[in-house]
């Protein structure tokens, strides 16, 4: 099949499953897991196709577009010279495409077949095979687009997906708020998003990915104005990748079904404002202040989700904290310099998360609690397959060699030390933490004593069927291979082949960078194990009273609270206080009067209906009167 | 001041006087005895415009018949020593404001103007008058005719009420 | 001589004429609203016969005029009476002020 028939395949194939699921009548929608597994490998097998014939190629750039608006030499803002005005649609191909396609499609096979699993008891099951079809199509759309307005359409429908994947079970409100805020708060990112496309059109009146190359916006735009345009699409991915202040919805997300999470919100969506960056990369280039701010603010974010995600006790917000730490930590890479390292990080994030969110999905499934403490009671430790993913996950997530994680956190981290001691000392201290919490995680899990059965629910033998076994460990196995083999290609053992696929320059391997990096795990892996070795007396030491940090950590720094009180006292404040001067001033004084005016006027008018006979005579007297003086004043008498 | 002129005034005192005795008088039983003594000082007016058989006319019929008839419509419709309204002073300003107005209006219209006069002399008797309703203005005399009838029967139908009759 | 001259006439007749009506805005007796008209017609008609012999050389026109006035005061009259007796049935008053039904 021709490349554009595959795109199309890749990008159709879910959207057919999410209409023929709704399309089907309700007898026969117990087929929907079969057939969202069915899109998604097709989705795969086509993107795997497109992958094997372009792997090896280099210089890789398809792109099929068609015109949807073109108006020439025509000025849009007064100040801005006359430019042609094109607006397109298209698909592009091209090696960064090409990986996050893979990426996306293929995780999303796997979590589809985990999901089977997963929502085996779940009544309404249909529709979230549905959904979860939906989101691949509006995601593959994403990746697939070639114009910054094709990408906010298919942004903005991603967000869609979330917010109907978080608010799944409809009957939790918990959920239903989740995803509200999951939506309100990437719409309020999406504003300065949207500006920014906008006023880019205006600009340089196109905005094809091909057309943000520095060198040609340095050269027609200030740069004060290109920063500010950087800073505004930013402001986008700032949303979509829950960057400081942005993250609040991220850790919320997860109320939604733990595939969902394992999806959306470690590997795929939350990827996109990633991806994004890379994709316009050219935009952010042109101006070296953007990429400052860039790098600030991925620090923030990757400090403040490792910091948060030390004293969380829920599996599921912990690796949710860990996202958002390590999606910082790419957008630092981005600020740096250096987007083919975090597009590389990127890839093998994507594995190893999702891999790691499905353990916890397996956990949660099994043993009815999301509490680790909770879950190493209930005789976590026993559950082999697992505890064993769990182990090569963190381990990965740690940056332990020769695993995945290491390789392209070591890139990050040399790229950041080549960008300033100040950027580099923040990945070191994200490095470290990142460390601490995984061992703390493993250590209550693993070393908890198994409670014995008096706890309520303890773990029951769930009667699963093979073919129920079979779709858990599948996705298991399969994503921790993965992980193992994405990391290698970009290793100096496959000579850095993904790396020049993207186009980046061979990095030259610093072993006393490499040094550090194990000297950091082992630092914080000892301090974990200091804290954690007796899980029990750990989690006594939490019902102590808490500290300023401690208390700090609990109310999320306080984000939250600030959101809360913008909206509340401020929004709302002023709110009440428009409506108060609405009422008083312009209603009364303006309103009021109008129509009382009108009524005594009225009131005035009707005195001549006063229905008495001589009143009436009296002005058929005066009009003649009148008329009589005006007939002999015309003739002058 | 000759004889004549004498009693031109006199006529014409009559005229205005019992006009304005008969809209100023409270009584309204006094209103129409004035309103007979301004009549017949009318009548007296014709006499002096050699229209001697409208003077009687006028005696007869507006005296004799319209006025008597006023009386009665008096004298049924209220008591006369009870229920005497006195209009608002408002109204009163109202109404002499447009006398007043109306008077000044036409008197200076008919002082300005320059009036064709006729020969005094000519044929004032009956017959002229007999001739000219049966010949030139018989239309509008067979007219005035009909209205009188149509007024007749629509004052009796108009006073018969057969509701109030039936319910009584 | 003041009883030949056609203004002296005229005179009566208007000041009649302002008499009359301020009799038809001022009382707030019917009947007597009803006098009040009969004095504005006896003005029109006094100018009509004044006319008749000062400017008219048929000197029958003004006089049937006159005559036709008088007819037609009648039939009013007649009319106008019934009416006010109607009045007064229905509402036991003849007050100019009480009716007012279409009061708006």
């Amino acid at each position: 099949m021709s490349d554009l028939n595959l795109l199309w395949t890749i990008q159709l194939a879910p959207l057919a499953v999410f209409l023929a699921v709704f399309a089907l009548p309700k007898t026969a929608r117990r087929a929907a897991p079969a057939l969202g597994v069915l899109g998604a490998g097709l989705a795969a097998v086509s993107c795997l196709v497109l992958a094997a014939r372009h792997g090896a190629s280099h210089g890789l750039r398809v792109e099929f577009q068609a015109d949807w608006l073109r108006v020439s030499g025509a000025g849009l803002w007064p100040g801005v010279s006359l430019t042609d005005y094109r607006v397109v649609v298209g698909f592009l191909l091209d090696p960064v495409n090409l990986l996050m396609l893979t990426l996306v499609t293929v995780i999303s096979f796997f979590v589809q077949v985990f999901s089977v699993y997963y929502m085996a008891e779940d009544p309404s099951r249909p529709r979230y095979f549905a959904f979860l079809s939906f989101f691949s199509f509006t995601m593959t759309g994403l990746v697939l687009s070639n114009n910054l307005l094709q990408t906010f359409l298919f942004w903005e429908l991603v967000g869609l997906a979330s917010y109907l994947l978080i608010g799944f079970w409809v009957e939790k409100p918990a959920a239903a708020t989740a995803a509200r805020k999951a939506f309100v708060v990437n719409r309020l990112a999406d504003l300065g998003f949207y500006l920014g496309i906008v006023l880019l059109f205006i600009f340089t009146g196109t905005l094809r990915f091909a057309d943000l190359q520095p060198g040609t916006l340095g050269a027609t735009l200030s740069p004060g104005i290109l920063t500010f345009l950087g800073l505004l699409v930013l402001c986008g991915v700032m949303g979509k990748s829950a960057q400081f202040p942005f993250h609040v919805w991220l850790p919320d997300a997860m109320e939604g079904p733990t595939p969902v999470s394992a999806l959306i919100h470690s590997a795929t969506m939350v990827a996109a404002g990633v991806f994004l960056l890379v994709r316009s990369y050219g935009l952010f280039a042109a101006s070296a202040a953007t990429l400052d701010w860039t790098l600030a603010i991925g620090a923030l974010t990757a400090l403040v989700g490792a910091a948060l995600a030390t004293s969380q006790r829920d599996i599921k917000k912990i690796l949710a904290y860990s996202t958002v730490s390590q999606l910082g930590f790419m957008v630092m890479a981005i600020g740096a310099g250096a987007p083919a390292s975090g597009m590389f990080h990127l890839t093998t994030h994507a594995f190893f998360k999702s891999m790691l969110f499905l353990t916890a999905g397996a956990f949660i499934h099994r043993f009815h609690t999301n509490d680790i403490w909770e879950i190493g009671r209930s005789g976590g430790a026993s559950d082999r397959l697992a505890l064993g993913a769990l182990a090569f996950g963190l381990l990965s997530l740690a940056g332990l060699p020769p695993l995945a994680g290491f390789f392209s956190k070591d890139l990050i981290l040399e790229a950041l030390r080549e960008r300033g001691a100040l950027p580099f000392a923040a990945g070191l201290l994200v490095s470290f933490l990142t460390v601490y919490y995984s061992t703390r995680l493993f250590l209550v899990i693993a070393l908890t004593q198994k409670a014995p059965q008096a706890h309520g629910h303890a773990a029951h033998e769930h009667h699963e069927t093979p073919v129920l076994a079979a779709c858990r460990a599948l996705p298991l196995v399969s994503l921790g291979g993965l992980s193992l083999v994405a990391g290698a290609a970009g290793t100096p053992v496959l000579g850095h082949r993904l790396l020049h696929w993207l186009g980046a320059h061979t990095p030259h391997t610093d072993w006393t960078l490499v040094g550090i990096t194990l000297g950091l795990i082992a630092g914080g892996a000892g301090l974990g194990w200091a804290f954690f070795r007796d899980p029990a007396a750990a989690e006594g030491r939490l019902l102590r009273p808490a500290g300023a940090v401690r208390r700090a950590l609990d109310r999320k720094f306080y984000i939250d609270d600030l959101y809360v009180f913008w909206v509340k006292r401020v929004g709302l404040g002023i709110a009440a206080f428009l409506n108060l001067f609405d009422k008083k001033v312009p209603n009364r004084l303006m309103v009021d009067r109008t129509s009382y005016a009108v009524l005594d006027l009225g009131k005035i008018a009707s005195r001549l209906q006063s229905g008495l006979l001589q009143d009436y005579l009296s002005v058929a007297v005066a009009a003649t009167v009148l008329i009589l003086f005006f007939l002999m004043r015309s003739r002058g008498l | 001041m000759t004889v004549p002129d004498g009693f031109f005034l006199l006529a014409a005192g009559l005229v205005l006087g019992g006009a304005v005795l008969a809209v100023s008088l409270e009584n309204v039983f006094y209103n129409a005895l004035a309103l007979m003594l301004s009549l017949f000082g009318v009548a007296m007016l014709f006499i002096f415009l050699n229209a001697e058989f409208l003077a009687v006319i006028e005696v007869i019929i507006y005296i004799g018949a319209i006025s008597i008839a006023i009386l009665f419509a008096i004298m049924l419709s209220q008591p006369m020593l009870s229920r005497r309204e006195v209009p608002s002073a408002a109204k009163l300003f109202r109404a002499g404001a447009a006398a007043a107005l109306v008077f000044l209006g036409l008197q200076r219209a008919i002082g300005t103007a320059r009036w064709h006069q006729a020969p005094v002399d000519g044929d004032y008797g009956i017959d002229g008058i007999g001739k000219a309703l049966l010949g030139p203005n018989v239309l509008p005399f067979e007219a005035v005719s009909l209205v009188l009838l149509v007024a007749i029967i629509g004052a009796l139908v108009l006073a018969a009420d057969p509701k109030e009759r039936a319910s009584k | 001589m003041m009883h030949q001259s056609l203004s002296s006439y005229l005179w009566i007749s208007t000041a009649l004429f302002a008499i009359g009506l301020y009799g038809l805005l001022a009382r707030r007796n019917l009947v007597a609203v009803l006098i009040s008209l009969e004095l504005i017609l006896n003005s029109a008609g006094l100018n009509f016969v004044a006319f008749n012999r000062f400017a008219l050389v048929d000197k029958s026109s003004g006089q049937v005029f006159m005559i036709f006035i008088v007819a037609l005061a009648a039939a009013e009259v007649c009319i106008g009476l019934s009416l006010i007796l109607l009045l007064y049935r229905r509402t036991d008053s003849i007050d100019t002020e009480r009716a007012k039904e279409l009061n708006g």
